[in-house]
């Protein structure tokens, strides 16, 4: 009796190692953001005997992917087979796209490989990626919204917790350096210009310049402007296609000076979005 | 004692049958009366202005990275008001008041109210609606804008949000605008 149990044990072991299935998922370590490869070897997987293509079918804690039917894959989840070994299939993927879903909400994707027609169970068992959390890496410096047009409303923040300047740290009067690139017509990329005050003038400007940050609270400072309003020479033809902002303290002198750089947070090159009806 | 516990479970017998047979109610969908001609119409008044990364909001930063109350940077915001008639006109007053309003203004401008039944199946009812803003001149459309609802409200609430959005060539917002406006 005993014999018999062993028999039947060693049986199915050798089995189920015979249908394993080997996946792989690279990087280790992704967000819905970056592109990850699922990767599977299907050597001695007696259940694909004969089945060719392979497809992927793929869900998450937001939702499934566009798998099509399970007795009809979708096209977009069919894998691509190695030409240098027909059994290793593999399926690259950006989640948030692939999935179209928003990048922050996902936690984890499953998924399993499948036959066009996985009628019969003709399918390995289900994977699980968890993925990374999306980080928001915050700087003294930030801009508000990360993407916008000539035409849009466009905020930069200067929060003095976050920086380690100390020279800036001391100071409570602010202005931004600013002026832009424009790209007339025909497609021609002008210099930087149309600067509201060069450098040495912003000492000068006095308490209602353009450029002056306002104060939001002890340590956070804000400078708002509508770009196509704000650089006024433009001309007809012209888009602002980028924009410099240099924080700094008002009372900069010189650029070049002992308290210039060291009083100021460097360029902030942001490029503008094209405009759509 | 035997009796009343027969009797009793009787009762709950027929109570069951009597109330697995009664008609089925149909009852609305949940929200579908949201967005509806109604809820949009009137004279509304300007109360604040949201300005909103879409970006931000899709990887889920924190909400400083995500949304930007404008309404206290823009002196004059309060100002602006909407009526949104019955004959279809659309006409927004002081939309210069403040350089936060990016609605479509001017004169001639008209609404509809878009139902695309096509999206039916794929968001709540709600958000598949949008309003077109456009402008007829001498009888032909030449402008026409979607405007969609920031939040979605029934009648009764006497609120309305409406959202503006850049969005990129495949049609993905990165930046909008909601103009949140309370009946006049």
């Amino acid at each position: 009796m005993f014999k018999k149990l062993f028999v039947w044990v060693i049986a199915m072991v050798a089995t189920l190692a015979v249908q394993a299935q080997s996946f792989t998922v690279t990087p280790a370590n992704a967000t819905a953001e970056d592109q990850i490869t699922i990767t599977i070897d299907v050597t001695g997987f007696a259940t694909f005997n004969g089945v060719s293509p392979l497809y992927l079918w793929a869900w998450s804690n937001l939702g499934d992917a566009p798998n099509g039917t399970w007795n009809s894959s979708n096209e977009s989840a069919k894998m691509t087979q190695d030409p240098n070994n027909p059994n290793i299939w593999s399926f690259k993927m950006i989640p948030a796209q692939y999935y179209g879903k928003p990048a922050g909400g996902f936690t984890f994707i499953g998924f399993l490989v499948k036959g066009k027609d996985g009628t019969g169970d003709i399918k390995t068992g289900d994977q699980t990626k968890q993925l990374d959390p999306i980080a928001f890496n915050d700087a003294a410096v930030r801009r508000f919204p990360s993407k916008f047009t000539e035409d849009d409303i466009l905020t930069v923040f200067y929060d003095k917790t976050l920086d380690n300047n100390t020279t800036m740290k001391n100071t409570n009067d602010i202005s931004v350096f600013t002026q832009v690139q424009v790209t007339d017509a025909n497609g021609v990329v002008s210099n930087w210009t149309y600067t509201p005050y060069e450098w040495p003038n912003i000492a000068t400007a006095g308490p209602d310049s353009k450029v002056k940050m306002v104060q939001v609270s002890d340590s956070l400072y804000r400078w708002t402007i509508i770009p196509k309003k704000f650089f006024v020479g433009l001309q007809p033809g012209e888009t602002i296609s980028k924009i410099k902002v240099h924080v700094r303290s008002t009372a900069t002198p010189d650029f070049s000076g002992a308290n210039g750089p060291a009083a100021s947070k460097g360029d902030e090159i942001y490029s503008t979005e094209p405009k759509r009806p | 004692m035997l009796q009343s516990i027969i009797k009793g479970m009787v009762f709950v017998a027929v109570l069951a049958m009597a109330i697995s047979c009664r008609p089925k109610t149909d009852f609305p969908e949940a929200g579908g009366d949201y967005n509806t001609p109604d809820a949009v119409k009137g004279n509304w008044k300007l109360q604040s202005v949201i300005q909103i990364d879409e970006g931000a909001v899709s990887k889920n930063f924190p909400d400083k990275a995500k949304f930007l109350d404008l309404t206290p940077m823009f002196a004059g915001t309060t100002n602006v008001r909407l009526a949104i008639n019955g004959d279809s006109s659309f006409v927004l007053t002081n939309p210069d008041s403040s350089a936060a309003v990016m609605l479509p203004s001017g004169a001639n401008m008209r609404w509809r109210l878009v139902d695309p039944t096509n999206l039916a199946g794929q968001l709540p009812i709600n958000q598949a609606r949008y309003l077109q803003i456009y402008r007829r001149d001498n009888g032909v459309e030449v402008e026409s804008y979607k405007v969609n609802f920031g939040v979605s409200y029934r009648v009764a609430a006497n609120k309305l949000a409406l959202r503006v959005s850049r969005r990129t060539s495949d049609g993905t917002p990165y930046t909008s605008y909601d103009y949140n406006f309370v009946r006049n």
